[in-house]
């Protein structure tokens, strides 16, 4: 079994985790947005073979929503961190000891 | 006695002073404590152990260490059980597997006469067509195939799981592996030892005795046990999953281990080679004789004859000559005879040694009686030689599943004619017999090089085998022995599976190793590949004209020996939700049912007189299982504004909403009622088995950027919640508090605290059930309690518990939907007839808004809809559709029925349904419900069945 | 007026194995004795042994203004996510740098959810008492690592999970608090999870420690341990 670093909690067995899709963030206001678009947001996975940024949730643990930067080709995961509201890269998330 | 067992053997495993009885195939036999079923019956001169699986041909042990089929068995209910790897134990009850009515007088053997009928890719190609006879060529499959009997009776056994964790795991405990572990540990390693058998040293117990090196596996033991190491023996490691994730079995647990590294210790295995007649029961591997020899004491016969091609066999050769077995010959592939002090001992007894020879057939009736011996390169004439068992030291293969499963690439030596690894995963190391010939002395050296490096304290760095190992120690290059004519030459034992059908298929176009596997299923049986893997590899190189090499090998994948079901299951753990009342419910005779993961009183006996009861009197549900968040801060009304459809801002204090949940597709995912407590404190029901999903779905956009100044706590299970109502419910509240619970004072929609019956409450006046109604909500521990003091101040009011079938009728006959019964994945609330609840014009970007704008500008397509029947109609159910003939007279399916009751209140059946809007927009229109090819009447009806100003709810 | 009795979630299952009930001060319905506190007691010293610990106070404060208001409060902010802090008989425990778990003895609740309350002032921080909400259990003794490890995959060994420390994790396919406070020189744990699963759990830990020896102890027992 893989195992996954929570940003919290430190590295733990993937079953503690719910997947929760690639990032997909939410074009707003979402009635002005071009049908384009807002398909892409609703439908369209981007289902790369390659490194995605996606959501897992800790459901098991501390019950918090990550971000996991994972190369699916080798599951290699680069980096995990929780979502800041200025969009930058958060630094490394601390977790327990 | 069959004169088979030996005198007392250095290091044997007996415990010769506590014979054991046991039964095989019908007969009484002796074994001593110490024995495995296989050695007690070998010794009782068993020759014949099982029956093959496909021509039912007689089997005898092959190879003594649990991986060829030949000695599967039934001991009592269990089946398939490896006699040579089970300890004997008094009073067994041995059956053979695969024979009937006997093992001596199989019926089923008659299907090798007609053999010729049953050629390779026999199942493809005759129980593919016509598909119609799938049911009677399975009864027939099904009765000749299969390993065993399942006894139905057989109680549930104790199974259970343990996760382990350790820094170092080393798999194998032979030289090898006892130095990687004693070298871990020293680097400061937490360590795991595991080895399959019941004690460690690996090929040391079952090789000539060496005190020397015992004395050694005795010593590492000893030092790995006082640095904190742990030995798990009599454990098989059955796969390697990713991050060095091992699952592994001893005896009915199933352990599951995190390892930092593994260094995979385990050794190889020898494999049988392809000549005619090679199954005959005497027929078996140099290392089997040798652990019959030397651990058991056992001799298979009298006289033997030995096969090799390396300097295994002589030793096999010289131990049985110790022993007092009459060697009637050994062949030795190679062109010269080795030098040795073996060899010198067999010359010396007048032995017969054939340099240059293998062996090309073998006869008997139901054991090997006589063999053919020939010259390799059929230069010279052949020799036959009558024995009663044949040792073959042919050809070693890597023990390496758990290497390949981890990713590591095979690659074939042929100067060995062995598999050799590379490509090693990171974290994985190999050491000893696994990763090719070494001596002795070598083994130990490899393995604290693995160890350290494993521990993490050295770069591993493989100690290549000299020239001499390999020399001594090289596989037979023989694809298959020089054809001689006569019996079948196997290459699967498991499956029945020859050379010739091996080349067919290759005629026929199956000529990749994978295709190959699957069409002649050779490695496909309990095996997995293990005894016949190198031969099908060698012979599908030899007919397609590839290298070895570039024929490649099939994927292995776990478990690399069978595994229990039983084991699999492990303990029973199946989480279940118990409200505080459940004792009580369960008590009164309640009939549970289960929701989610709760367990929910269905009714108490006669769900009718419940919803009876509740209409004229006072009822009592437990609504436990409600979702129940508490989101508190200032940003709470903008957020539950973005999350729902409803309007928030506007709620006052003290108030109560019906509120509904949806998607950006505009899809109802959940819903419930929120009541603002005070202005920075909110109570969020939700539905009881979206509960979960409806946390997570909240906190996802909490915490991704809707969120700021909320926090929410789940206080599902810290309350537990009654649902009180009736038109009596007021009464009889009013007699548990103090809190005036008067119409004015407490209204409708309107939440409250107040203590009952001393118990700090919360109580929202909402009704799902259509009658004035307080939604009781406590600290979960007093749930036992306040219950039970609500049921005893009911008795005056004609209270009357109900449970969750009488709620479903309530609420059907108040038409209100249940989300997930009346809705699905692709529900909108405009088209649920809840559009009163959707605000378009919310100036926040709600979630669903884009699409529910849409939807209210184009008009749904279906709506859901009431319909009444005007009678009983018991035939009605849930999920039925809803026909309406076309133009030309044929029925169309235009919509199906998602809730219907019969309802006590109206005496007529009811329900809710989907409709095509221009239909359900007619109050009265007729349409029909399809019931067993019949057409039922109904009609459709606007609103509440019942109290449809509400008026009951509000008083 | 009956006086208001509380119970834990695990009543029901304490009657199979035998449990003599009282009533404490505060309400609470707790298995004084199983088999015997003799018999209980060597368990927890020879094997392991579960208790219900239901009535303890769980607090639970949220905000990123945690630290500074429990450090206000009760003399001591948390420490790093996953290590326990202890006041007198208050256990603090970080779960998260906005989420602390507050656990104390059921007498002290009302003076810690005061203390709390009355610090908090404007301060964003939520308080909520979720002592109904989860059912605390005690394994003691031993094997207590041993049987744990049979129900859920995170490490117990004392190198990586030792005394004064807590993991939020899976046991036996449901998520719970699992805190190391020892006992009278014991290993042992808490292990807190949402109510309705205590009958469950209670189950499951005694069927997984069967071949360990474990015996349920009552409140009497886990008193003498406590010395
Ligand atoms: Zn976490």
């Amino acid at each position: 079994m893989l195992r996954l670093e929570c940003p919290n909690c430190g590295v733990r067995n993937t079953s503690e985790f719910r997947y929760g899709g690639e990032q997909n963030p939410r074009p707003t206001p979402s009635t002005e947005v071009a049908d384009a678009d807002w398909i892409r947001y609703l439908y369209e996975r981007r289902n790369v073979m390659g490194v995605q940024i996606e959501w897992w949730y800790h459901r098991a643990g501390c019950g918090i929503w990550f971000l996991v930067e994972r190369d699916r080709r080798s599951n290699i995961v680069a980096r995990t961190w929780r979502w800041q509201p200025d969009g930058a890269a958060a630094a490394e998330g601390s977790h327990s000891p | 006695m069959s004169g088979r067992r030996l005198p007392a053997q250095t290091g044997e495993s007996l415990d010769r002073g506590q014979p054991l009885e046991f039964r095989f195939d019908g007969h009484s036999y002796q074994g001593f404590a110490g024995d495995t079923v296989a050695s007690a019956l070998t010794a009782a001169g068993v020759n014949v152990v099982s029956r093959s699986f496909k021509y039912h041909r007689p089997r005898g042990l092959l190879c003594c260490a649990g991986h060829c089929p030949n000695c599967l068995v039934q001991i009592g209910d269990e089946p398939s059980v490896r006699s040579c790897k089970r300890a004997l134990e008094a009073g067994m009850d041995v059956q053979p597997q695969n024979a009937w009515p006997s093992l001596d007088n199989d019926l089923l053997s008659l299907t090798e006469a007609a053999s010729r009928f049953m050629p390779v890719g026999f199942y493809y190609k005759t129980f593919h067509r016509p598909r119609l006879l799938w049911p009677a060529f399975e009864h027939v499959l099904r009765n000749a195939a299969g390993l065993g009997v399942i006894d139905e009776n057989t109680p549930e056994g104790d199974y259970d799981k343990q996760y382990l964790h350790a820094d170092v795991v080393v798999v194998g405990g032979g030289p090898a592996g006892v130095s990687a572990a004693v070298a871990a540990v020293d680097e400061g390693a937490r360590v795991l030892l595991i080895d399959e058998n019941p004690e460690l040293g690996g090929h040391l117990r079952y090789s000539r005795p060496d005190a020397v090196a015992h004395a050694r596996i005795v010593d590492g033991q000893q030092r790995l046990l006082q640095s904190g190491g742990t030995i798990l023996n009599d454990t098989a490691v059955v796969g390697w999953y990713e991050d060095h994730w091992l699952s592994a079995v001893r005896g009915n647990r199933l352990f599951k281990i995190r390892a930092g590294a593994v260094v995979v210790a385990s050794g190889a295995f020898e494999t049988p080679s392809v000549f005619a007649g090679n199954d005959h029961p005497g027929i078996m591997l140099g290392t089997a004789v040798q652990r019959l020899l030397h651990l058991y004491g056992v001799v298979p016969g009298h006289r033997a004859v030995v096969v090799t091609a390396n300097d295994t066999g002589w030793a096999v050769a010289a131990d049985l000559l110790a022993a007092g077995v009459n060697v009637a010959a050994v062949a030795d592939e190679r062109p010269q005879l080795p030098v040795g002090t073996d060899i010198e001992a067999l010359q010396a007894a007048g032995v017969t040694l054939l340099p240059g020879s293998t062996i090309a057939a073998a006869r008997g009736k139901s054991g090997v009686e006589e063999v053919t011996l020939v010259a390799v390169d059929g230069s010279s004439g052949s020799h036959v030689v009558r024995c009663d068992f044949v040792a073959l030291s042919t050809t070693w293969v890597p023990s390496a599943e758990l290497a390949y499963m981890a990713g590591a690439r095979s690659c074939y030596d042929d100067e060995l004619a062995e598999m050799r690894l590379d490509n090693l995963p990171d974290g994985l190391f190999l050491a000893g017999r696994v990763a090719g010939p070494c001596s002795a002395e070598q083994e130990w050296l490899q393995g604290a090089r693995a160890g350290a490096a494993a521990a993490g304290n050295t770069d591993d760095l493989p100690i290549a085998a000299s020239q001499d190992v390999q020399a001594t120690a090289r596989s037979s290059a023989l694809v298959a022995a020089p054809d001689v004519g006569g019996d079948k030459r196997f290459v699967c034992l498991c499956e029945d599976v020859t050379d010739v059908d091996i080349e067919t298929a290759i005629a026929e176009g199956f000529d990749r190793i994978e295709l190959l596997k699957r069409y002649s299923t050779v490695g496909m049986g309990p095996c997995q590949g293990r005894m016949c893997g190198l031969n099908g590899i060698r012979l599908c190189a030899q007919g397609t004209g590839k290298s070895v090499q570039d024929t490649g090998r099939t994927t292995g994948r776990p478990p690399v020996t069978p595994v229990a079901l039983g084991v699999l299951a492990g303990q029973k753990m199946e989480p279940v939700q118990l409200s505080a009342v459940h004792d009580w419910h369960v008590d009164q005779g309640a009939r549970m049912m289960v929701a989610g993961l709760w367990m929910r009183p269905e009714h108490y006996g006669d769900a009718a007189a419940e919803v009876r009861a509740m209409r004229q009197t006072v009822g009592l549900i437990d609504v436990s299982p409600l979702g129940k968040l508490q989101l508190t801060g200032p940003g709470v009304a903008a957020m539950l504004e973005r999350l729902y459809v409803n309007n928030w801002q506007d709620l006052r204090r003290g108030r109560v909403r019906y509120g509904i949940m949806c998607n950006d597709e505009g899809v109802v995912l959940d819903d419930g009622v929120c009541a603002r407590l005070s202005d920075e404190q909110w109570y969020v029901s939700t539905t009881s088995t979206g509960a979960s999903g409806a946390l997570e779905w909240m906190e996802w956009w909490r915490q991704s950027g809707w969120g700021d100044g909320v926090h929410i706590t789940d206080l599902t299970e810290t309350h537990a919640a009654f649902n009180l109502a009736g038109p009596q419910s007021r009464a009889l509240l009013q007699t548990q508090t103090d809190r005036d619970l008067s119409n004015d004072r407490f209204p409708y929609m309107r939440a409250r605290r107040a203590d009952v019956a001393g118990v700090p409450c919360l109580l929202l006046r909402i009704g799902f059930t259509g009658e004035l109604g307080y939604e009781i909500h406590c600290p979960a521990g007093y749930g036992r309690y306040l219950w039970q003091r609500l049921i005893d101040a009911g008795a005056d009011f004609g209270l009357r518990p109900f449970g969750v079938e009488a709620q479903r009728v309530l609420r059907l006959e108040k038409a209100h939907f249940i989300v997930g019964q009346d809705t699905d994945a692709l529900t909108d609330p405009i088209s649920a007839d809840a559009a009163w609840a959707v605000h378009l014009d919310k100036d926040c970007d709600f979630l669903g808004r884009r699409a529910l704008t849409r939807i209210a500008t184009d008009g749904p397509r279906q709506r859901l809809v009431g319909f009444r029947t005007g009678r009983r109609a018991d035939s009605l159910l849930e999920g039925l559709q809803i026909v309406q003939s076309d133009d030309r007279g044929k029925p169309q399916i235009i919509g199906w029925v998602s809730s219907c009751r019969f309802s006590p209140t109206l005496q007529e059946t009811i329900g809710l349904c989907w409709l095509p809007a221009a239909l359900a927009e007619r109050s009265e229109a007729t349409f029909h419900i399809h019931v067993d090819g019949r057409l039922e009447p109904a009609r459709v009806h606007h609103g509440p069945f019942y109290d449809a100003e509400g008026a009951r709810l509000r008083g | 007026m009956t006086i208001p009795f509380l119970t834990s979630p695990a009543e029901g299952v304490w009657l199979s194995h035998g449990a003599t009930i009282v009533q404490t001060a505060a309400g609470w319905r707790v298995p004084e004795s199983f088999a015997g506190e003799s018999t209980e007691l060597r368990a927890a010293r020879e094997a392991v042994a579960l208790g219900d610990d239901t009535p303890r106070g769980k607090i639970r404060v949220q905000g990123d203004e945690a630290d500074a208001l429990i450090g206000a409060a009760l003399g001591a902010p948390p420490a790093a996510v996953g290590r326990v802090v202890r006041v007198g008989t208050v256990e603090i425990t970080r779960l998260r740098m906005d989420l602390c778990h507050v656990g104390m003895t059921a007498e002290d609740r009302e003076a810690v959810w005061a203390a709390l309350c009355e610090t908090r002032g404007a301060l964003p921080v939520t308080i909520t008492d979720v002592t109904h909400g989860r059912f605390e259990f005690r394994l003691v003794g031993p094997a207590a690592p041993l049987l744990l490890s049979k129900v859920c995959g995170i490490d117990f060994h004392a190198s990586v999970f030792a005394d004064g420390q807590a993991r939020e994790t899976s046991v036996a396919k449901t998520r719970q608090l699992v805190i190391r406070a020892d006992l009278g020189g014991l290993p042992a744990y808490r292990l807190l999870g949402g109510r309705a699963l205590g009958a469950y759990m209670w189950e499951t830990l005694m069927e997984a420690g069967r071949d360990l020896g474990v015996e349920a102890i009552g409140t009497g027992a886990l008193l003498t341990l406590a010395g």
